[in-house]
């Protein structure tokens, strides 16, 4: 069956929308939460640094996959919920998956900052939270570019997964389009779009690096 | 007028006893280095005035404002004890012992702590008063990277004391045409050598007018080409009368710029004076022995 590219980009351009909604709407909890998070991980206290590696653990060591069939089914199974939200609930497990991966670069990044910086503002009188903000976050986004601009372009493709939950987005809708048509060509523009994506990303992250190269 | 004062301070690491009843004071306007070799306590001594280490006892007062004061006063007895005389090190001493009279044991006094006593701190706000009356240069200068030199030092003044940006420029630009940097207030740290990073780290700290300046090595980490710079920017705060502690291996510096010397050994001051007296005539043999040692290498 010939394909109809007039039925197929259109419908792909929409679901393209929804893959971006979970790509941004991940972003806008992860970066921040990650933050907390890293602070729990470097915390003197154990009954803060504890729960919190056993969050790392189960959200980096099990599928992304299975944690959001567990988000999807979760509410209802256990709580009797019904009707949440699929988009929600996708975005709610992508979060906080990549809350923790996003924790766990930000507390690298910490822990690489020499303990002079932090000495030579406490002796200036900067406050915690000065020095957090002024001295060591800006020393510490530096050196997590890299690092941040892989976890952002596997976000980019790991949003297709969402399709196990039933929310239609780019590879849901070229899936379907593939079967319907008995063609690779849907795939392969599917392909088209994430590369697109991800070059945008990767340029991105390039000139994120390039802003930085003011110091050393 | 004392802007420091340091009384009976001690302070452990573990076992490890680092800082055994220390005490020392300062004046205004004077200059006083401390030497010692490596282990002997002087940096633990810097780091608990500077905060960044907790004393386990003692007191400690900078410009009137007492940062630690002792509440429970230490206690200590001198006891009796018979040790083996095959023990002493003094094997001469041992043997005519033995031949005397058969004395297998001898009594030797020992100091025993009864009571450790106790000190207590500050309350927040008195510890930051006393911090910003304090200056501190590092060794390695830990500039921060990302800030040029100027915001370098313009930042704390900014931040800390709410000084505007603009007096606090005009501020910094005073100290860089001090310290010769002018030309340098809009590069950043990298771009500088190690000898001109510690100056600006000196203008940094300057620009909060401590009341004292602290020196922890500043030569240390620097080719000994640079830090003649680094002594030149010193002596010329010392004719300000600046009031200075510094941490030094460069005897002929603190010679030259000390008005007086602290030698400091296994946590104990053992020797203290003006520096002809301490690095030209000492009295002790640790400080002999120090001083020979640093003139042979």
């Amino acid at each position: 069956m010939k394909v109809d590219f007039g039925t197929l980009l259109p419908a792909m351009l929409q679901a393209s929308l929804t893959s971006l909604a979970i790509f941004f709407l991940t972003l806008i909890i992860a970066l921040p939460l990650g933050l907390v998070i890293a602070a729990g991980r470097l915390s003197k206290h154990k009954v803060i640094r504890w729960p919190v590696q056993v969050y790392l653990l189960i959200m980096r060591g099990t599928p992304l996959m299975l944690q959001l069939f567990f988000f999807f089914f979760g509410p209802f199974y256990i709580f009797g919920i019904k009707g949440v939200s699929r988009l929600a609930m996708c975005i709610l497990a992508f979060g906080l998956n990549y809350t923790a991966y996003f924790a766990e670069i930000y507390r690298g990044g910490m822990e690489s900052i020499p303990v002079g910086q932090h000495e030579a503002a406490a002796a200036l009188g900067f406050t915690r939270e000065q020095t957090f903000f002024k001295i060591i976050l800006p020393q510490v986004v530096k050196r997590i570019v890299p690092p941040m601009g892989n976890e952002f372009m596997t976000l980019v493709k790991d949003t297709a997964l969402a399709r196990v939950i039933a929310v239609v987005e780019l590879f849901d809708v070229a899936a379907k389009a593939a079967s319907g048509y008995v063609s690779t060509v849907p795939f392969i523009v599917a392909a088209v779009f994430y590369l697109v994506m991800n070059a945008i990303v990767g340029q991105a992250f390039l000139f994120t690096e390039r802003k930085l190269d003011y110091y050393r | 007028m004392e802007i420091l004062s340091a009384t009976h301070v001690f302070k452990a690491f573990e076992k490890n006893e680092v800082l055994k009843d220390i005490s020392f004071s300062v004046a205004q306007g004077e200059v006083v280095a401390i030497i010692g070799p490596s282990g002997s306590g002087k940096t633990t001594l810097l780091r608990c005035i500077n905060q960044f280490e907790t004393v386990d006892y003692g007191e400690i007062t900078v410009c009137g404002d007492k940062m630690v004061t002792i509440e429970e006063k230490r206690e200590t007895e001198w006891i009796q004890t018979e040790i083996e005389v095959e023990m002493l090190s003094d094997t001469s001493a041992a043997e005519e012992l033995l031949e005397e009279g058969a004395v297998t044991k001898e009594t030797q006094l020992v100091e025993r702590v009864i009571n450790p006593g106790r000190s207590v701190y500050a309350d927040k706000e008195t510890l930051r008063k006393i911090r910003l009356n304090i200056g501190l240069v590092f060794q390695n200068f830990n500039l921060f990277p990302h800030f040029s030199v100027l915001r370098n030092i313009t930042e704390a003044p900014v931040a800390v004391l709410g000084k505007s940006k603009q007096e606090a420029e005009a501020i910094a630009m005073e100290l860089l045409q001090k310290m010769g940097l002018a030309a340098k207030a809009n590069e950043y740290p990298y771009q500088l050598s190690g000898g001109q990073q510690q100056r600006v780290s000196i203008a940094r700290a300057m620009a909060l007018s401590p009341a004292i300046l602290f020196f922890d090595e500043p030569t240390s980490a620097l080719d000994p080409e640079l830090t003649g710079e680094i002594l030149k920017v010193i002596r010329s705060l010392a004719e300000e009368h600046m009031t200075m502690v510094i941490v030094t291996h460069e005897m002929a510096f603190a010679r030259d710029v000390a008005d007086r010397v602290i030698f400091m050994s296994d946590g104990v001051i053992v020797e203290e004076g003006p520096p002809e007296q301490v690095l030209g005539d000492p009295q002790e043999e640790r400080t002999k022995q120090f001083l020979l040692r640093y003139t042979e290498n």
